[in-house]
């Protein structure tokens, strides 16, 4: 295991100056939940200190700024599924969150962590992308805005301004009659690293046609983007079994063109399709001769969350 | 002495090593540090198959801060060992077999040091090919695995170590002439014993050339036993001291032996403290694992479903070395028919090797696979004759008088009808194997139930001699200390031996200190393995125990002036004529006074029985353990994922010694059990294991875990102490099939290859990450490049 220095950083003027000293290599560590384990595998390559910010009071809370909701990047997972805000305006996000499932990590994993380390089966990604976020970066030269979806890259990789610490998201609360969903796909409960992950919002007209739905899927594409070609599929349409389907079918045909064929392809497909299938019946209801009883496995449903 | 009631066992107690691990007192291998000692790296094989052409350590012994380096040069005749087949080896001689065999131990001052070291040593391996699976492992030009004659070396398939059998009577006429037959073959994988505490020894020198080992063994005697061996030694210059283990569930054997002689050669060289600790993929990569296994199952059965015969062939791949999976094989060979009554029953069980890693003991040895296998086939001819799976049982399962699958007649009470009867009425079974098919057949999440039940023989039985010895004393501050030479690496054993002593004694359990077992204070008593503490060892408590109560009797009848019989006791009290108590110190102090010597030892046995390993016949056991399991699951029928939504278990383990600790084993069997069934796979490509830490390694998390509702018959086994059988192993044998029951029954696929992961579920297949070896080889320290380990190809 590599040695290296560590500083604790009070302010983030102070951060964004201590990570970019001339000479010196320099790593930003907030919860130390993805970095730790990789400096312990030897793949976070070499540094000469890490910049601790998780104390920095401004990185921290949530808060409403005018009509934006924000959240500060070392927010810990925790704080956000306690948080009433995210529970009344973007609860999928608190569902993200949550389905990490233990709190050892969930005490420490930070939002801006989370996204920053751009692992391809991160789970607030997806919601933050779904929820047209952007990111507040601080850099030498000031602050910078970004939308969550362009700052990943692929796995492992982010487009952060070299020295740029992200600050803080931003996002539009969802809509009061905007319904939303986190779906999981795990080996297991807890402690399991996301095969697939979903996250959705829907909102229907008062005649029922589909006004906007919202679908980003995790950890089976290079990275996570809202998936257009579903959302525009959906659009003004009404909901249906076979709507749905075709959506599955739509992402699943996607997937596969984007990542191509691999050695887990054959399942991933199948299971992308039906949770496409799922996510949309929770947002966009369908008709009551349509419903059948879904019950959430692998992640608790959101009702059974609270 | 016999006694009906108890005062301690049987009632609620508290475990008595429960304080110090809770509080981190607690000292395992790997925490103790002494002055001088010294660390150790190994050079390890980053290849599944090679012979070894050149190995040279003298650059090694140049780095400084390096103090020794050893091979298989070290020991006596290259430090061969393993029972009952001799096929293993402390470091790699000639050949390595499997990733993460060892082929050299560096020892120096420090990590750095010793990875240096290593890092100087220069190998040349000369690759060979390499056997993936047991199908390759059976070809005609199979590269030959062992450097010993196998029995299948005859048969011109040297990659059979040997075949274990049963010969109850001749099947296959009764089958063919069967109406309702069933051929189906299964499957199950390796599991990881994912153990909470790494492998750790640690060995120090004597000046006199003796050494004491502290390990995290099993079985301390073995240890000491195959020690000496290697080292040249008399087993009285080996001293081995079971330091608290964290776990182990039969994982605990061969490979820290190796670690166990490798350090005390190491410490005996330098004449040095040498410690040895594994990390998680260290212990995952090098240590053994459950065998995979395939099974293949005929059954006969008439049209009401009353079974007539079974012809069962099994393939275990015990991978590079054949360790205890010759026994396991044995083991499975005398269940793999079930808990039921046939007319005639053959089985065959294969033991392999390949160039997977090595497989030996893990819970239930072996019956973890045959019932993994034979009780989804039970399911598989109840459908065929329409009958409810729990019906289909009932009508067959033994009872007493019966002749069980291998020919021998139950002698003893028999719970088993009692445990299914119990599992039916509390899970609500009949309503729900009832209602559950008539779910939506499109529905994303669908329920489903299961059951299985099975028979788990007690003991050795036809593996040796099953003895064990206990000592006890009263110490000078009237305490009692008991040594026995059966462990507890977390079992509960220690606290069952002392409550079995203070019931017996009349001295309250807080009295009574159980050492850890040193091979210089307890006595030999085998193997600590085949769930057997508590009958065998206990046992030996209680006779012990007796000697020392009856000597007490008499002290307080001479401080009574009255007859032995007429001293009543209750508790640590000791009740004279005159109805007056004297405690348990008066009447100790006394018997001292008299010159009694309150120390003594118990030996017990349990009968000897006869199986014939080349006629297949005979009585294996002297007695066995039941128990039926109900599993309740959902199945997300578009991900394939499976959910245990709750469980319900009964046991007939005997008389119930320690219900906390009794339960305790339950719940983890089960959890273990629910792990085979669900998650659990060590998934092994080309030779290199994929998952080598708990991130991909998958176990359950207490968030897996649903609710299990458990209870204990207790029908009375006259050879227990006070009627007691075992739970340790039996308590995970019925979760996975019942599991793959419940999934059939929830979605009508039959997944006849364990883990029911969602590929398999939804699939009807597993995929395979083809991975080659990347994780491993790092982990083995070929990341950076600096190993000078030259590989070529055979000319």
């Amino acid at each position: 295991m590599n040695s290296f220095g560590y500083v604790r950083a009070g302010s983030i003027d102070e951060a964004v100056a201590l990570l970019n000293t001339p000479g010196v290599n320099s790593r930003a560590l907030a919860g130390g939940t993805d970095l730790m384990v990789a400096v312990r595998a030897g793949e976070a390559g070499s540094f000469d200190r890490v910049v601790d910010i998780s104390t920095i009071p401004d990185l921290r809370g949530i808060a409403m700024v005018g009509s934006r909701a924000r959240i500060g990047a070392a927010t810990t997972f925790s704080e956000i599924m306690r948080s009433g805000l995210i529970q009344q305006h973007a609860r999928f996000l608190a569902d993200a969150a949550h389905s990490v499932r233990t709190m050892q990590i969930t005490n420490m994993a930070t939002l801006g962590g989370n996204v920053a380390n751009a692992a391809a089966a991160a789970d607030t990604p997806p919601v933050l992308v779904c929820l047209d976020a952007e990111a507040i970066i601080a850099t030498p030269a000031g602050q910078q805005r970004m939308p969550v979806a362009s700052l990943l890259r692929g796995h492992l990789k982010n487009t952060l301004p070299a020295g740029g610490l992200i600050v803080a998201f931003e996002f539009d609360p969802l809509s009061v009659d905007t319904r939303n969903t986190f779906l999981k796909l795990g080996r297991r409960n807890a402690l399991t690293i996301s095969r697939i992950n979903m996250a959705a919002t829907g909102r229907l007209q008062a005649d029922g046609h589909i006004a906007e739905a919202r679908l980003v899927a995790g950890a089976c594409f290079s990275r996570p983007r809202r998936a257009r070609e579903v959302e525009a599929l959906l659009q003004g349409r009404l909901p249906s079994a076979a709507l749905f389907a075709e959506a599955g079918q739509l992402l699943m045909r996607l997937m596969v063109q984007e990542v191509g064929q691999r050695w887990s392809t054959e399942y991933k497909a199948l299971a992308l399709a039906a949770m496409v299938e799922e996510a949309l019946e929770t947002v966009l209801p369908l008709p009551a001769n349509e419903t059948e009883t879904v019950r959430s496995i692998g992640v608790k449903s959101v009702e059974s969350m609270r | 002495m016999l006694r009906h009631t108890t005062n301690w066992v049987t009632k609620p107690a508290n475990r008595v090593d429960g304080p110090d691990k809770a509080n981190g007192a607690a000292k395992y291998a790997g925490d103790y540090r002494v002055p001088g000692q010294l660390v150790t790296r190994a050079l390890r094989s980053p290849i599944p198959h090679a012979r070894i052409t050149r190995l040279d350590t003298s650059a090694a012994l140049k780095v400084p801060g390096v103090l020794a380096v050893i091979t298989s040069d070290d020991f006596v005749d290259h430090g061969r060992f393993g029972f009952p087949v001799a096929d293993n080896f402390i470091l790699a001689y000639q050949k390595v077999r499997y990733v993460g065999e060892g082929v050299a131990i560096v020892a120096a001052v420090d990590a750095d040091a010793a990875e240096a070291g290593v890092n100087a040593i220069e190998l040349d391996l000369e690759q060979l090919p390499v056997i993936e699976d047991m199908e390759q492992a059976l070809r005609p030009d199979a590269p030959v695995i062992p450097d010993v004659v196998t029995e299948g070396s005859k048969k011109g398939q040297p990659n059979v170590c040997l075949t274990q059998i049963v010969r109850n009577g001749d099947p296959e006429p009764i089958i063919a002439a069967s109406p309702v037959q069933l051929d189906q073959t299964y499957a199950t994988p390796f599991q990881e014993h994912a153990y909470l505490e790494p492998e750790a020894v640690l060995s120090i020198p004597n000046p006199d050339g003796s050494v004491i080992i502290y390990a995290c063994d099993q079985s301390p005697f073995n240890n000491r036993g195959i020690a000496a061996a290697v080292l040249g030694l008399p087993e009285d210059k080996v001293r081995v001291i079971q330091a608290i283990v964290g776990g182990s569930f039969g994982g605990k054997d061969e490979g820290v032996y190796q670690m166990s002689a490798q350090t005390a050669k190491l410490a005996l060289l330098t004449n040095r403290p040498v410690g040895m600790v594994f990390s998680r993929e260290e212990s995952i990569i090098v240590s053994y694992k459950r065998d995979a296994s395939k099974i293949r199952v005929r059954l006969g059965a008439d049209k009401d479903g009353k079974l007539q015969a079974a012809k069962v062939e099994a393939w275990l791949d015990g991978g590079a070395y054949s360790a205890e999976t010759v026994l396991t094989a044995w083991r499975a060979a005398m269940h793999l028919a079930g808990a039921y009554t046939y007319q005639a029953v053959t089985g065959d069980v294969h033991v392999l090797y390949t160039n997977n890693n090595y497989s030996s003991a893990f819970r239930g040895f072996g019956n973890t696979e045959a019932v993994a296998c034979i009780e989804q086939a039970i399911d598989e001819v109840a459908e065929q004759v329409a009958l409810d799976p729990i019906d289909m049982r009932l009508k067959n399962i033994i009872g007493k008088g019966d002749r069980t699958m291998t020919g021998a007649t139950l002698n003893q009470e028999v719970g088993l009808r009692a445990c299914l009867e119990w599992v039916r009425q509390k899970s609500d079974w009949d309503r729900k194997r009832r209602e559950f098919p008539a779910q939506n057949k499109n529905a994303r999440y669908r329920k489903g139930i299961g059951v299985a039940c099975y028979f788990h023989g007690m003991g050795l039985g036809g593996e040796g001699v099953d003895f064990a010895n206990a000592t006890i004393a009263i110490e000078r501050d009237n305490s009692v200390t008991l040594t026995n030479g059966l462990t507890d690496y977390g079992t509960g054993a220690r606290t069952v031996f002392t409550l079995i002593a203070a019931d017996v004694l009349g001295a309250r359990p807080e009295r009574i200190k159980v050492l850890l077992t040193d091979t210089e204070t307890a006595i030999n008593s085998g193997p600590t393995v085949a769930s057997r503490a508590s009958v065998v060892g206990g046992n030996a408590t209680r006779v012990a125990a007796e000697k020392i109560a009856q000597l007490l009797t008499f002290a307080a009848a001479n401080l009574f002036k009255c007859a032995p019989a007429q001293v009543l006791r209750d508790k640590e009290a000791f009740i004279g004529p005159d109805e007056e108590p004297v405690d348990f110190d008066t009447v100790v102090n006394h018997a001292r006074q008299l010159g009694y010597v309150l120390s003594a030892h118990g030996r017990w046995q349990l009968p000897v029985i006869h199986w014939d390993f080349e006629k297949g016949t005979g009585t294996p056991y002297v007695g066995y353990t039941f128990g039926a399991q109900i599993v309740e699951v959902t199945v997300h029928t578009g991900t394939g994922r499976v959910q245990a939504d709750r469980i319900w278990a009964a046991h007939d383990i005997g008389k119930v010694l320690f219900p906390e600790g009794a339960y305790g084993q339950l719940y983890g069997g089960i959890t273990q059990g629910l792990g085979y069934g669900l998650m659990e796979e060590v998934e092994i490509n080309h030779g290199y294991i994929h998952n080598v830490n708990f991130d991909d390694y998958i176990i359950p998390t207490a968030m897996d875990v649903p609710p299990i509702e458990a209870t204990f018959v207790e029908a009375p086994f006259h050879l227990g102490p006070y009627g007691a059988k075992n739970v340790a192993e039996p308590s995970m044998l019925g979760v996975a099939p019942a599991l793959a029951n419940a999934v059939y029954h929830a979605t009508g696929k039959r997944i006849r290859e364990l883990p029911l992961t969602p590929e398999r579920v939804l699939l009807g297949h597993a995929l395979h990450n083809d991975d080659h070896g990347d994780n491993s080889r790092l982990w083995l320290g070929y990341a950076d490049g600096l190993r000078k380990v030259r590989i070529t190809q055979a000319a």
